[in-house]
């Protein structure tokens, strides 16, 4: 498993947007518009009862929307990844346990920042305290840095792995192969390049 | 032991794969009434693999291995050999540098196998490979190794009828390997990351050449050809790959003296009052089966096997079955590899087409200059590294958030592998023995050693230097990840714990894998490979290998000498 430090440890220069990117914005649209109302919808068809309660739900719907928000593209939100680990925490109690105490602190250091809750704070600000969980008060081992470790793979797994995930980056699933596969991509520079 | 049931076969072949599944068809097609033992499932394609959802990679792996939490675990882990500071540049690192192993020694050694109806085959990526004549008089040409007590004439008609079972695609004009006919199936055409690569090879006068492949370009007995999914180790969709339960075994279930018994592990071999094995006792569900055989074909793979032989002790075998020797379990052969992951700057696509589509061979032979190490061979992939999908990208990318987002999108398709294989030099205290706790099944647990040579770590240097050459050469940036064996053991090319030889004393088996101490019992894995065809892939030679070990045993059966 790889440290914490290197988890972590962005560096803060800027996307080279690729033609990838451009095509996958088109495609994002189309996704915006059909998942944009999944989260609520999915818990209301659910037959899993959420173990979380409606406080800790909220936060971890900010949790998810922080580690991959919606931009020009469909963010996790969009792709149902909370549903997803609801119902992966009714039957995984070790993580429900995680996941409950991970929330709290972070609603802990919400409250210290001077806001109601992890989910009142902007983008920047729920980023900033997110991460600080990897060196936080509880150290690297505590439970903060547990939770930041499992959320972080557990939403980046759920929503990359999903066809909104896949859309975004312009990888088609490989179903039916790749005939096309000794042709230069979209987004391939030609020989003289 | 309760003993349910007893059957009687002329010959008993355990374990699917490579070896064992080529031993079934030719012992079945040469008029054998043949049982074929396998301790897993059979896989059906069209539905048991995780390509075949849209969300592949949120659907577990198929096949099982030592990591799975069911108990049913083969190793104990421990820590590996001390490293060599003056190569600690070896050192394998993730995104920004980020060490795998910090510590002084190797990572426990973990042995990857799979359980179900073909084997590693699958699994592996289809590489199909004759091994160079070189590679097996290593010791008399170079000083390197040890000779193989058969040469490539010998196995050349063998390695025909395996490739003609496989449908193996490739280009025959190779000028790194011996003369030959036409492949069965024509050369796939290089994916678009392969073309990119072979721009830098040839840059610096290298050959980057179509890989031959058992990925049929062609239908092969009603199959379909490659569908170019980059999905072989996941499990093949389509059929497509020639894995061994989609060709060897079933042809020889055509023959109709083919009996396949899966979901089937072998706990013990009974000896006879004559020397000979006489019979198996065979674990299916809970129940226990004595199965009878007039010879005895083992093919587990170059760790099982030596842990079958060695778990076996009396007073007439007080080392193990076919161990008067001492050596089974000696010369562990490891896996030498360096690989980068490297990026470009626009997209490849690299996931696209055969995993391992090309490959250079123009440092398959060993090194002469004074400081001897084995050749080996570079080659490129869009799926190892573990780069594969966008998932897998994610996970490996660091951060999270905006930043995060950003990179997925300037990242993906943008990687490719770089990585060579070479052969390791073979060492007796390179080995396998038993460890003193068992599994569920009262099996003792097996313990690996494994340290590198001088040889061993000249040639992970050189391949390193190598890949990154011509990562460099073509036009890749930022490198990405780097991982050898050096300190990240890998089991892909284990071999050499039951190593083949004309003498009983420095041998396990004859070349035809014959056991020098019991006559009806024969060995066609990976164990008996002396040596590991300087960095080709070992699955063709050990499916020739078994070709031949069963037209030696139906020779033998019909002259009533087995």
């Amino acid at each position: 498993m790889e440290p914490l430090k290197h988890i972590l440890g962005l560096s803060p220069r800027g996307p080279s947007l690729l033609r990838s990117g451009r095509r996958a914005f088109l495609g994002g649209l189309f996704w915006v518009s059909l998942f944009s109302r999944r989260p609520k919808a999915a818990f209301a068809q659910s037959a899993i009862a959420n173990p979380l309660g409606p406080a800790l739900q909220v936060a971890l719907e900010a949790v998810v929307d922080t580690i991959v928000p919606r931009d020009q593209d469909p963010g996790a939100l969009d792709a149902g990844v909370p549903a997803r680990i609801i119902a992966h925490l009714s039957t995984h109690p070790e993580a429900l346990t995680l996941y409950r105490a991970g929330l709290g602190v972070l609603e802990g250091l919400a409250r210290q920042a001077g806001a109601s809750s992890f989910h009142a704070l902007g983008g920047p600000e729920r980023e900033q305290i997110l991460s600080s969980l990897a060196g936080g008060p509880d150290g690297p081992r505590g439970v903060g840095a547990e939770f930041l470790v499992r959320a972080r793979r557990d939403v980046l797994a759920f929503y990359w792995g999903s066809e909104v995930g896949q859309h975004v980056v312009g990888y088609p699933p490989p179903l039916s192969g790749y005939p096309d596969y000794a042709d230069p991509p979209s987004g391939a520079r030609s020989p003289q390049q | 032991m309760t003993v349910t049931k007893q059957e009687s076969f002329d010959a008993v072949v355990v374990g699917s794969g490579a070896g064992g599944g080529f031993a079934a068809v030719g012992l079945a097609e040469a008029g054998m009434r043949v049982l074929l033992l396998e301790r897993g499932r059979r896989f059906d394609p069209r539905r048991d693999f995780p390509m075949n959802h849209p969300d592949w990679e949120l659907h577990p792996r198929a096949f099982r291995d030592t990591e799975t939490p069911t108990g049913d675990v083969t190793l104990v882990l421990e820590e590996g050999a001390l490293l060599d500071p003056r190569y600690a540049h070896l050192r394998s690192a993730g995104v920004r540098g980020a060490a795998f192993n910090q510590g002084s020694r190797r990572s426990p050694f973990r042995y990857e196998r799979v359980f179900g109806l073909g084997g590693t085959t699958l699994h592996y990526q289809g590489e199909a490979h004759r091994f160079p004549e070189h590679a097996f008089r290593p010791a008399s040409v170079y000083g390197f190794g040890v000779d193989w007590p058969l040469g490539y004439t010998d196995l050349a008609p063998y390695y025909d009828r395996a490739e003609q079972i496989l449908g193996v695609a490739g280009d025959p004009a190779n000028p790194f390997k011996p003369p030959r006919g036409p492949f069965p199936t024509p050369s796939h055409r290089l994916s678009y990351a392969s073309q990119r690569i072979a721009r830098g090879a040839a840059k610096l006068g290298w050959q980057l050449l179509p890989n031959s492949l058992a990925l049929p370009t062609r239908s092969i007995d009603g199959r379909s050809p490659c569908q170019r999914s980059g999905g072989c180790a996941q499990g093949c969709i389509f059929g497509a790959k020639s894995s061994v339960d989609q060709t060897a075994i079933r042809r020889g279930e055509q023959t109709g003296r083919l009996q396949i018994q899966t979901d089937s592990r072998v706990l013990a071999i009974e000896m006879g009052p004559d020397g000979r094995t006489d019979a198996v006792i065979v674990r299916h569900g809970r129940t226990n089966s004595r199965v009878r055989t007039r010879v005895l074909v083992l093919a587990t793979g170059a760790v099982e096997t030596p842990r079958l032989l060695l778990a076996h002790r009396s007073a007439r075998q007080p080392n193990g079955i076919g161990n008067s020797s001492g050596l089974v379990g000696q010369f562990f052969l490891d896996t030498l590899l360096a690989e980068i992951t490297v990026r470009f700057d626009d997209r490849i696509d690299a996931y696209k087409g055969p995993p391992i589509d090309s490959r250079v061979w123009n440092f398959s032979r060993p090194s002469r200059d004074g400081r001897v190490r084995s050749g080996y061979v570079l080659g490129v992939s869009g799926t190892l590294g573990g780069f594969h999908g966008p998932m897998s990208h994610a996970l490996l990318l660091p951060g999270f958030g905006r930043a995060h987002k950003d990179l997925m999108r300037s990242y993906f398709g943008t990687v490719v592998t770089l990585f060579g294989i070479a052969e390791q030099e073979p060492r007796a205290g390179n080995r396998v023995t038993l460890a003193d706790s068992k599994d569920s099944d009262g099996v003792p647990l097996v313990r690996i050693q494994s340290a590198h040579s001088e040889a061993d770590l000249l040639a992970l240097d050189a391949m390193l230097t190598g890949v990154k050459d011509l990562a460099s050469a073509a036009g890749a940036g930022e490198v990405l990840r780097q991982v050898t064996t050096y300190d990240a053991p890998a089991a892909s090319h284990v071999g050499g714990t039951c190593r083949m030889g004309t003498d009983p004393r420095t041998s396990v088996v004859t070349a035809y894998g014959r056991t020098h101490d019991v006559p009806n019992l024969f060995i066609v894995d990976a164990s008996v490979l002396p040596g590991q065809g300087a960095g080709d892939s070992p699955s063709l030679t050990i499916q020739a290998f078994a070709l031949r070990a069963a037209d030696h045993i139906a020779s033998l059966a019909r002259r009533q000498e087995l």
